[in-house]
Order: C-alpha cells, then sequence, then structure tokens
C-alpha cells in the first residue's frame, strides 16, 4: 500500500485521463487531482472525445474511467488504453460486477468514494506500472 | 317402543333383505310416507370387514332420516335404521343393541335374530317384513312374530316379482304371513293395518258398553263353535279381537259387522281365522306340560326293554322348521340314558314345505325360540355361539327330514310314537278324517299318538284310546278285547295242549293278547257254553292271510297232519291230500274278498277211511292291522271206508273208467299247479327280500340327500354373502371411476408437467404439459424416458433420478428449457410411494417458471439500476459540495447557496420521479424555477415555446442550469429589482436529422449588468452542464442592459424530444419561437 505521502508524491506530474458522464464528480475529480499536481485530460463524457485523446496524447500516466457513459460502456476506451500499455482504474456505481468482462482483474472503485482513496488507488496504479515498465 | 312406559306405544318395523333387497328397499322407502309414526330397522346379509352403502342409499330414497344403526340406541318413531356392518343386532326395552361378530362362528341368520328378539321387545306391534334374498332367514323370525301376534309380510311375486325369491318364498310357506305385497303397496297396507289397530284401541274402550264389540265377538265365538268345533269364548277380549282386526285387515274389510258377515259366507275363512287364533309356533319344548307328560308316561313305556338290536321309530308329519322333532328327540335321548343297550332311533319328519325343511335341517335357531329350554338341557343339547343356537350332532342323527305328505303319500309303519302337534289345525275337517286313520295305520300295536293341545278328533274316537286327555295324549287300540272274545275256549287246559301259545312265532310282535283263562274263576254258563262248544262244535283253525296257522281246535286231526321237515304251521303244508289245493284256493278268495267262502263236496282220506266235508273261510274283524281268517271244517256225513266210496251205490260201473281217467288228470293238473304255487312263493320271498334291501337304500339315500340339502345351504349362504360383497364392489368401482376420471380431468387440465416413471425410468404416464419438453405421444407408454430427447440444458435425468430413488429424498431445481422460447422449468423430482408406502418409482414435475424468472431479473435490473441511480447522485452532491465549498468563503453563503441548489435538484427529481422516470415537459421545469420570482405579477415572466419532452438525465440538466440562472437574476440581475423582466422562449432550428432545441433567457429592466471579474462556479457548472451532459451549449452574455443567455441541446429523440405531432411540422414549433 502506498501512503498518503509517497501517493502525493507519485501522482506529482503525471497525465491522468479521466473519463466520466457525470459532470458534478467529473469536475470533482477534475479540482482534486489538480490539487495533487496532476495534469488532467479530460474529462470526457463520452467515448468518442476520449479515444480521440488517446489517440492525440503522446503520454498518458494512468486513467480514470467510469463504465456507464450515458447509456453506452467505456468498453472501447479501456481496450484502446490497454492497447497503449496505459493503467487504468474503473470506477462504477454498479460495483465490481459492472465492469467489462475482458478487464475484470483491474481495479474498481466503487462510486461515490473517499477521495483520498481515489488518489491512493491512482497511486497504487502508477507504482504497480513503474514496477513493470521503468524498474 | 312398544313397552315404553311413558311414550304411546309405535310399531317397529322389521326389514330382512338379502341378494336383490336394495332394488326392494327402494320403492319401499320411496312410497313410505314420511310421517308414518313407525320406526324401520332395516337387516341385511353383510360380508365381514365392510362397511354397507345402505344408509346413504335409502336416504336418497325418503324424508325420514335414515342412520346407521348403533349400540345402545333408542329406537325413535319416523327413523329408519340401518344394519351397518356384520354384527349381531337385537332390540330389548325399546333400544338397538348391535354386537361385534364372532369371527370364529359367523351368524348366517341374523334377520332370524333380529325379528325373534323384535317379536319379544315389541310382541304385537312388531311388523315383520321379508324382501328378496337366498335362503331362508327370516322364516323363523317370522315364526316368532307371528306367535306374539305382530303383523308379518313378505314380498310377492308380482310384476315386482323378488330378484331372489327364496327367502320370501320360505317365509310364506310356513303359512305364517299374513300378507304377501308388491312392495309398492307395502307401505300403504301397513299405514292401514296400523290406523285400524288404533281404531280398534279406541272401539274396545268406548264401545263396550254398548256392547256393539262384545255382540260381534260373541257372534264370531258361536261361528267358530260351529264350524271347526272350539269354543274360543273364554279367550283374551283384545288378543282376540286383534287377531279379528289382522284378518280383517289382511281382507281390507274395514268393519266389524262385515267381517262377521264373510265369516258367515265364507266357508274357509271360519278356518283361516281359527287358524290365526291358535297359531302357537311350535318352539322346543313348548307346552311345558304337555311335553312333561309325555316324557313321564310314553317314552319310557317306548322304551322299555329295548335292546341294541331293537328300533325306536318315531314319526312327526307337519314337523315345518323342526323344533318339535329335535325336542321329541331331545327326550328320547334322555330315556336312553336309563337304558343299558342302546337300540337304534329313527325320528322320521316330515313336512311338504321343503324351505322349512332346509331350516330343519341346518338345526341352528336363534337363542329366542329356546327359552323354554332348561339350562342342563341347553348346555347339553345345544352349542351356543353368538346368537344363535345349534343342535349337537347327537341330537341331530336321531332326525331323518324328509318332504312328505300325510295325505298324499303312503305313510311310514311301525312307529312307536306320532307326534303331530302343528298339522291338524291346517286341515278341514274331512282331511282330519283321513289322517287319524292313517295314524293308527302307522302305528304299531300300542303305539302313541301326541297331538296339539287344541287338536282333537271325535269321530274316530274308537281307534285311540286316551291317556292324558288334558294333553292330548293316546294310544292306539288294539282291539284286543274283541279277540279275547273270541277265543276264551280255546287254551284251555282241560285241551291237552299245554304250553301252545299260537301267537308266539309272529312276527313283529303283533301278537294278539291271549290270555289264559283263569279256571274256576268263569261262571257256570260260560263251562257249559265251553263244554258244549268241544263236544259239538266242528273243528277250526284261525289262519293270517299268509296261511299261518295261530290258533287250533280240538280234534283238527282229521283234516290237518304233520307235514314232513321242520315243524311247520303253514296250514296249506298240514292239510292233509285233496283240502290242500281247495284251502288254497279259498283262502285266497277269502282275503281278496274278505267275505266267507264255503266249499263242499270235499273228500279226504284219513286212515283208510274217506271223509267227505265242508270248509268254510270266514274273516276275523281286522286286529292290529293283522288279517285273520277263520277256517272250520264240516263233516258231511259219517266217514266210509274207502270201498264203498269207490264204488257208490247207484254208479255205472262204465262210468268209473271216465272218473278214473279224469281223476288222474286232474292228479296230474293238481300236481303240476302245486309246482307253480311253489315257485310262485319262492318268487314272492325273493321280492320281499328284495323290497327289504330297497327300503333300506332309501333310507340311506335319504340321509345322504339330508347332508346334500346341508351343503347346499351353506352354499346358498355363501352365495348370499358373495352377492352383497359383489354389489358393495360394483358400488366401489363406480366410486373408482369416477375418481379416476376426476384425475383424468385434471391430468389433461393441469400445466404441470408430470411423468410417472418406475424403477427402471420406464414412462407409466404422463400429463399433456410434458409434450412440450419431452416428445411423448400416448404409444410411449412403457418406454423408458430415457430413449426420448428432451429440450433441457444440462439435464442428467437418469442421474438425477437414481438419486431420489436411493435418497428417498425429493429433488427441486430450475431448469431452463432449449426449445425457442427458452422456458424456464421448476424441476421436481419425487419418490413415488405405492399403496404400501414402498417407492418404486418417482413423479417428475416441470412447472413452468419462464415469467417468474423473467420478473427476477428485471428486478435485479430495477435494483441496480437503482443503485446507480443513487451512488451517481451522491457522488453529484459530494461534487456540488465540494465545489461550491472552494468559491464560497462565507460559511452562511455556502449553506445558503448549497441548499438553493440541492433545493432545485430536489425539485427537478420530484417532477421526473412524479410520473416514474419519464420525460418532462419543458415548459414545466421553466415554471418551477421561475414561478416563485413572480410575485404575482404576470408581466415580469413570459415563458414562449412549442412542447418539448426532457429525459430525465437532460431535465436535470435543464432544470440545474435554469436554477443558476434565476438565481443569478435574483442576485444580481433583472429578477432582482421591481421593474425586472425575464423572458424565457424557445425554439427548434437546424435542418431535419441535426435539429437543436434553443433556449434564449433576456433580461430586461433590471440594474446595470457587469461582466463578473471571474467567472462563478454557478456560471462555470451553466456552462458545462449541457456540453457535458448533453452535448449540448450554453453561452452567456453579461449584456449591461440585462443577462442573455442561449442554451441549446440536440434534439436527438431520446434525451430531448418533440412530441410527434410537432416533429412533423418543425415550421409551426418555429413559428411560436
Amino acid at each position: 500500500m502506498v501512503d498518503v505521502a509517497s501517493s502525493s508524491m507519485l501522482l506529482l506530474g503525471r497525465r491522468i485521463l479521466v473519463v466520466e458522464d457525470e459532470l458534478m464528480i467529473a469536475a470533482l475529480w477534475e479540482t482534486i487531482l489538480i490539487e495533487a499536481g496532476c495534469a488532467v485530460l479530460g474529462p470526457f463524457p463520452r467515448i468518442a472525445p476520449a479515444l480521440h485523446c488517446i489517440a492525440e496524447e503522446p503520454l498518458i500516466d494512468a486513467a480514470l474511467l467510469d463504465v456507464q457513459l450515458h447509456g453506452a460502456t467505456v468498453l472501447p476506451v479501456a481496450e484502446a488504453l490497454d492497447s497503449h500499455g496505459v493503467p487504468f482504474l474503473f470506477a462504477t456505481g454498479y460495483g465490481a460486477a459492472g465492469v467489462p468482462a475482458p478487464f475484470r482483474d483491474r481495479p474498481v472503485l466503487t462510486k461515490p468514494c473517499p477521495l483520498r482513496t481515489l488518489l491512493a488507488e491512482l497511486a497504487q496504479l502508477i507504482a504497480a506500472d513503474a514496477g513493470v515498465a521503468r524498474p | 317402543v312398544a313397552d315404553s312406559s311413558q311414550h304411546r306405544p309405535f310399531h317397529v318395523v322389521g326389514i330382512g333383505a338379502s341378494a336383490g333387497g336394495i332394488e326392494a328397499l327402494k320403492p319401499f322407502f320411496g312410497a313410505l310416507q314420511p310421517d308414518g309414526g313407525q320406526a324401520f330397522v332395516v337387516v341385511t346379509h353383510l360380508p365381514p370387514d365392510r362397511e354397507s352403502y345402505l344408509v346413504p342409499i335409502l336416504g336418497q330414497m325418503t324424508p325420514i332420516p335414515v342412520v346407521a344403526a348403533e349400540d345402545g340406541v333408542e329406537v325413535e318413531p319416523n327413523r329408519v335404521y340401518v344394519l351397518p356392518r356384520e354384527g349381531i343386532l337385537t332390540i330389548a326395552d325399546g333400544r338397538l343393541r348391535l354386537r361385534k361378530p364372532d369371527p370364529a362362528h359367523r351368524e348366517r341368520h341374523p334377520i332370524d335374530v333380529f325379528l325373534t328378539s323384535l317379536a319379544r321387545a315389541c310382541s304385537e306391534y312388531a311388523v315383520g317384513i321379508i324382501l328378496s334374498g337366498g335362503g331362508s332367514d327370516g322364516t323363523l323370525g317370522i315364526k316368532a312374530i307371528k306367535e306374539h301376534g305382530g303383523l308379518t309380510l313378505a314380498q310377492g311375486r308380482d310384476h315386482t316379482e323378488p330378484r331372489h325369491a327364496s327367502m320370501p318364498a320360505s317365509a310364506i310357506a310356513t303359512g305364517l304371513v299374513d300378507m304377501v305385497l308388491p312392495v309398492q303397496e307395502m307401505p300403504s297396507r301397513l299405514l292401514a293395518y296400523i290406523r285400524g289397530f288404533e281404531a280398534l284401541d279406541g272401539k274396545i274402550a268406548e264401545r263396550k258398553q254398548e256392547g256393539g264389540v262384545a255382540d260381534a265377538r260373541a257372534a264370531i265365538c258361536r261361528i267358530l263353535r260351529n264350524q271347526v268345533g272350539h269354543d274360543f269364548s273364554g279367550y283374551k277380549d283384545k288378543t282376540f279381537l286383534r287377531r279379528v282386526q289382522r284378518r280383517m285387515q289382511v281382507l281390507q274389510i274395514g268393519d266389524l259387522e262385515r267381517y262377521v258377515e264373510r265369516l258367515r259366507q265364507d266357508p274357509d275363512e271360519p278356518r283361516l281365522l281359527f287358524r290365526d287364533l291358535l297359531i302357537s309356533v311350535t318352539n322346543f319344548l313348548r307346552d311345558k306340560e304337555a311335553f312333561e307328560e309325555l316324557e313321564r308316561r310314553v317314552i319310557p313305556s317306548l322304551l322299555a326293554g329295548k335292546g341294541a338290536d331293537d328300533t325306536v321309530r318315531v314319526w312327526v308329519p307337519g314337523c315345518a322348521t323342526g323344533e318339535e322333532a329335535y325336542s321329541i328327540a331331545i327326550l328320547v335321548r334322555e330315556g336312553l340314558d336309563r337304558l343299558q343297550g342302546m337300540p337304534k332311533v329313527q325320528i322320521f319328519a316330515t313336512d311338504i314345505d321343503e324351505p322349512a325343511l332346509a331350516v330343519a335341517r341346518t338345526a341352528r335357531y336363534p337363542a329366542g325360540l329356546l327359552e323354554g329350554i332348561s339350562p342342563e338341557r341347553l348346555k347339553r343339547f345345544f352349542t351356543t355361539d353368538g346368537s344363535s343356537c345349534a343342535v349337537t350332532k347327537e341330537i341331530r342323527d336321531l332326525c331323518v327330514f324328509s318332504a312328505h305328505s300325510v295325505i298324499r303319500d303312503p305313510p311310514f309303519s311301525r312307529i312307536d310314537l306320532v307326534s303331530c302337534r302343528n298339522l291338524l289345525i291346517y286341515l278341514d275337517s274331512e282331511l282330519q278324517d283321513k289322517v287319524i286313520p292313517i295314524f293308527h295305520y302307522a302305528l304299531r300295536p300300542g303305539g302313541y299318538l301326541f297331538l296339539g293341545t287344541s287338536e282333537n278328533f271325535t269321530r274316530h274316537a274308537h281307534l285311540f284310546t286316551p291317556i292324558s286327555k288334558k294333553h292330548r295324549i293316546f294310544r292306539r287300540q288294539d282291539h284286543a278285547g274283541g279277540l279275547q272274545g273270541l277265543f276264551p275256549l280255546v287254551t284251555a287246559p282241560t285241551q291237552g295242549r299245554p304250553g301252545y301259545d299260537g301267537a308266539a312265532a309272529l312276527p313283529d310282535q303283533r301278537r294278539p293278547v291271549l290270555h289264559a283263562p283263569r279256571p274256576g274263576g268263569l261262571p257256570l254258563r260260560q263251562i257249559a257254553e265251553r263244554r258244549v262248544l268241544e263236544r259239538f262244535a266242528p273243528a277250526y283253525v284261525v289262519v293270517d292271510r299268509e296261511g299261518e296257522v295261530i290258533h287250533y281246535s280240538a280234534r283238527t286231526g282229521t283234516y290237518l297232519e304233520a307235514a314232513e321237515g321242520a315243524p311247520n304251521r303253514q296250514l296249506l303244508a298240514l292239510a292233509r291230500k285233496g283240502l290242500r289245493l281247495e284251502l288254497r284256493i279259498a283262502l285266497r278268495e277269502a282275503v281278496v274278498t274278505r267275505r266267507p267262502v264255503r266249499r263242499d263236496g270235499l273228500t279226504t282220506d284219513f286212515d283208510d277211511r274217506h271223509q267227505r266235508l265242508s270248509i268254510s273261510i270266514e274273516p276275523l274283524p281286522e286286529r292290529d292291522g293283522a288279517e285273520l281268517f277263520l277256517v272250520v271244517f264240516q263233516d258231511s256225513g259219517p266217514s266210509t271206508a274207502r270201498e264203498e266210496i269207490a264204488v257208490p251205490a247207484g254208479e255205472a260201473v262204465n262210468r268209473d273208467e271216465a272218473v278214473q281217467h279224469l281223476e288222474s288228470e286232474a292228479r296230474e293238473l293238481r300236481d303240476r299247479m302245486q309246482s307253480t304255487v311253489e315257485e310262485y312263493e319262492t318268487a314272492l320271498e325273493e321280492l320281499k327280500s328284495a323290497n327289504e334291501e330297497m327300503v333300506s337304500v332309501n333310507e340311506e339315500l335319504q340321509s345322504t340327500n339330508e347332508e346334500l340339502e346341508t351343503s347346499k345351504e351353506e352354499q346358498q349362504s355363501i352365495n348370499e354373502e358373495l352377492n352383497t360383497a359383489n354389489f358393495d364392489l360394483k358400488a366401489k368401482i363406480e366410486e373408482l371411476d369416477r375418481a379416476n376420471a376426476d384425475l383424468k380431468n385434471l391430468f389433461e387440465s393441469t400445466q404441470i408437467a408430470t411423468v410417472f416413471l418406475d424403477r427402471h425410468l420406464v414412462i407409466r404416464s404422463f400429463t399433456p404439459a410434458v409434450t412440450a419438453i419431452f416428445n411423448l405421444i400416448p404409444t410411449d407408454r412403457g418406454r423408458p424416458l430415457t430413449d426420448v430427447a428432451n429440450q433441457l440444458e444440462n439435464v442428467d435425468l437418469r442421474a438425477d433420478i437414481s438419486r431420489v430413488l436411493d435418497t428417498r429424498e425429493a429433488i427441486e431445481r430450475r431448469v431452463r428449457g432449449t426449445g425457442a422460447a427458452s422456458a424456464h422449468y421448476l424441476m421436481r423430482i419425487l419418490p413415488y410411494r405405492g399403496t404400501d408406502n414402498a417407492v418404486d418409482g418417482v413423479l417428475v414435475t416441470f412447472v413452468d417458471v419462464t415469467q417468474i424468472v423473467e420478473g427476477e431479473q428485471h428486478q435485479a435490473l430495477l435494483v441496480a439500476e437503482l443503485n446507480h441511480r443513487v451512488r451517481n447522485m451522491l457522488g453529484a452532491v459530494i461534487g456540488l459540495v465540494a465545489q461550491s465549498a472552494a468559491r464560497e468563503p462565507d460559511v452562511r453563503a455556502f449553506a445558503d447557496r448549497l441548499l438553493d441548489r440541492l433545493h432545485a435538484l430536489a425539485r427537478t427529481y420530484g417532477m421526473i420521479s412524479r410520473d416514474n422516470w419519464t420525460p418532462v415537459p419543458l415548459r414545466e421545469l421553466v415554471e418551477a424555477e421561475l414561478t416563485p420570482y413572480a410575485d404575482g405579477d404576470d408581466r415580469r415572466i413570459t415563458i414562449e415555446g412549442s412542447p418539448v419532452l426532457l429525459a430525465p438525465k437532460a431535465a436535470l440538466a435543464f432544470g440545474m442550469a435554469l436554477h443558476e440562472l434565476a438565481t443569478n437574476a435574483a442576485r444580481h440581475g433583472a429578477l432582482g429589482s421591481a421593474d425586472g423582466r425575464v423572458s424565457v422562449a424557445w425554439s427548434f432550428n437546424g435542418a431535419k436529422g441535426g435539429q437543436r432545441l434553443a433556449l434564449h433567457w433576456r433580461e430586461a429592466g433590471g440594474p446595470a449588468v457587469e461582466e463578473p471579474r471571474r467567472s462563478g462556479f454557478g456560471t462555470d457548472m451553466l456552462r458545462r452542464l449541457l456540453t457535458y451532459e448533453l452535448d449540448g451549449e450554453a453561452k452567456i452574455d453579461f449584456a449591461r442592459e440585462g443577462v442573455r443567455a442561449e442554451l441549446s441541446a440536440p434534439i436527438d429523440g431520446e434525451l430531448v424530444r418533440v412530441p410527434d405531432r410537432m416533429v412533423a411540422a418543425p415550421g409551426d414549433a418555429g413559428a411560436h419561437g
């Protein structure tokens, strides 16, 4: 587990993609990620702009994905991220059962969740990815 | 009941029925009036361990309550009691008694048992009815009822002929059934009888003084005295009149006077009434004194001096059901105890009534008929089982029952005792005249005649001498006195034939009683007469019809000589030559004609002398049935020497030759005749012995016949039971058929697919609904279910079923069908338990639960959606709080703004949830946000636009946006000042397919607007909301004269849509904008 201090360290300067269709939540996440020193890509409420962003941006450190976006699933975004080797985290009101089948092994947050949990999970994700990609 | 003191007595009707009885009972109860006031008790033959269905069957036929008879139940009028199961039903003291049958000794005559108890309990108020049935049950019961003064009915052979007639026929044959009727008529005749019964009671009471009834009674008595010679004036009024009334009822005569008239005119009626009045059924040792007299005075002499080789023969003509015969058998058996040797005893009990004989042969009687018997006798001669008593074999074997008519058939003979206590009253005087001599004939000399107390004979008084006048015991008159008078001299000692007793060798004890006279005791005249007779009377002998000499007179030597060979008393053998043939012919003639015969001009040779003589034979008066003849030899002229005779004076010599020739010819013929006669005699002897043999063979046959009768009786009663059992089974089968049909219908109609399998998974049966799962056709019964393809996903039926068979526990789980409908089923596999509770198969059922499963899935979906929404909402609130907090330094202001926003959110939610998350009209949304600021002034706020529907998500977004605009206007813009106005108008623009909704917000009349230095949270949210949530756009222009804003969103048909008719005419919509 990564503690709060180290999580904030890990998150500094990271570029985080946020996909979330609920404005209030997206805004909240945006706010706290910026406060944590991250650069926020998005937030995107729909799949098309998110995919566009993934295709355009050269560096994405991690992604925070809502599962349901205005009635569509976030699966295409997750697949695109996976193909780019970007770690991601699901945040959903439906709980773990709502996660698309191919990515059941990925971390899942149940909305709403405490903000520090969100940051910690995100840091964990980055740390793990760092452990694999940049030893 | 009848003897109950506090109630008015009422009639109890006992109905006996057996095979075919239900068909007879139904019309009977169908014709019954509901308030007749009688109680009915129905007794039938029931097989063991089986409930009767009669209660419901009869219950349907009559409004009278029909109940099962129970032990101890008080009998009430207007009620029908039915014997519900095999048992012994009796009645006593107004209550029914029901006992369990003794399984070791089945009661084969429950009807007799009940009717007998009914007769005792209710006497005159008893009514016995015998309906269709086999066998002879009820016959003894009818006798008992009749004897106690009750009424008896039997089902008649009519158009409603009983199906099995032998039971009623047996009752009718006793002659004791008052009315023989078709069943339908029984209730009305019964009622008429009872009404008459009650009326008579009244009449006796009321008319006693007037003397009307007394007059009628006296008239009847007079007629009876004249016609049948019996005086009934001493009889009790009530008893007498009851019987008269019963006759009236039978004849359907309502009036005493008219009945008296009938008595006068109908020659048969007095006799029938007489019989009714005298009904005294011969019970065991009934009429105690008479039997005691018989026991004391007759039985000992019957048995006296009898040894093992002797036979005692008793004849009971008109024995009916055998009580009288068995009574006498008991007395004789007890008499035998006192003897050394055991003579053979034969009691011939005869009657013309075969059914009654069948009862007699069975030798079983209801206990009620044995009242008169002492306990010692009961113990010794009867075996009691349950309610009936059987005569022991010891007694039974003494009696031989056979069908025989006293009048038509040849009588028995050599009988020691004739007991006829119950027959003569049934015969008219002409027949009685015939019968008494028959008895006389049948009895051996000195035999006894025992008659019923009310019977007598006057015309033949000379045939019998009374021994007990009171008890009607008589002894056969042997005419001994007459014979004695004829032969006083014969055995006088002076005759020089000492010790001779002519009767000594007579067969059959038919010996005339010849008493030797006591010499010196005779009067002078007799002595003189005897002397004259000895000296002057011709020689004579007395012979019987066979020619055996019974008595010789003196001086017979001239005519008779001792024959050679063994001593012989045959007259024809003793007669001297020349007399033999004439004697034979003359004797034969005398026997046949029974008139005196005389032969003259005979000659005989005697010591070289010729004697001419005449013979006369005359019959003596009959005595003891033995015919005797007096043969008198009379000489005609003195005897002559042979020569003198050879040449009679005056006879021509030339005639001698002819005479000699004729004589030799005659001699030859006589010899020939003699030999013929001897042959005839031999043949006669042979015939006699053949006859003897025939008689004994006949007796053997009779006893065999009897055994057959007995076994036939048993067969009949078994048959009876089978018939009843068969009826019960039929009813049961019908019930089963019904139940089966019900089940079949249930099967056909049920939607629950069910398959019945045996241990080896072979299909026993299935319901039609199964065909949705298994492709079964009716011929698949008998095939293993595993051979049939099923439409189930992942179901191993074989494994499941064998588990159920092993564990005997049911399995229940859900399975899916593979068919197009992909139905869901609840599959249950249950052990099939047979009648003995053993598992011999399984029951597989499938309940279609597709709808339930779909419902559950839908529900799960709803719950998940709700969870999602709640979490989203909470996330939104958290975001809202966090954002607001970041921008409002003042807590108070923060709280106000936050609450405002939350209220707005809640309002919009209220609208959305009001109609179950259905789209909300835009106008309502706008009105909800702005109306609070109108302050009652219509002009402050104007709203324009054609109908648009917003899905919940869009409604929330527009709601929030409008709220931010409104609060902003209230704080800084037009709604903050008294003159400010806000107009909201929306329109559609863009081409079809890419149409957009554009809402314009215009403020006017407020204070001057300044561009805020930094965009506030509200403005930020406003701008991002529509983009984010609806892919729309929000523009705000802080113009000086008033804030202007444009909110736009695509009309995608889902989040934002125009009601159908508006989309069709976008031009109209534009006109509104």
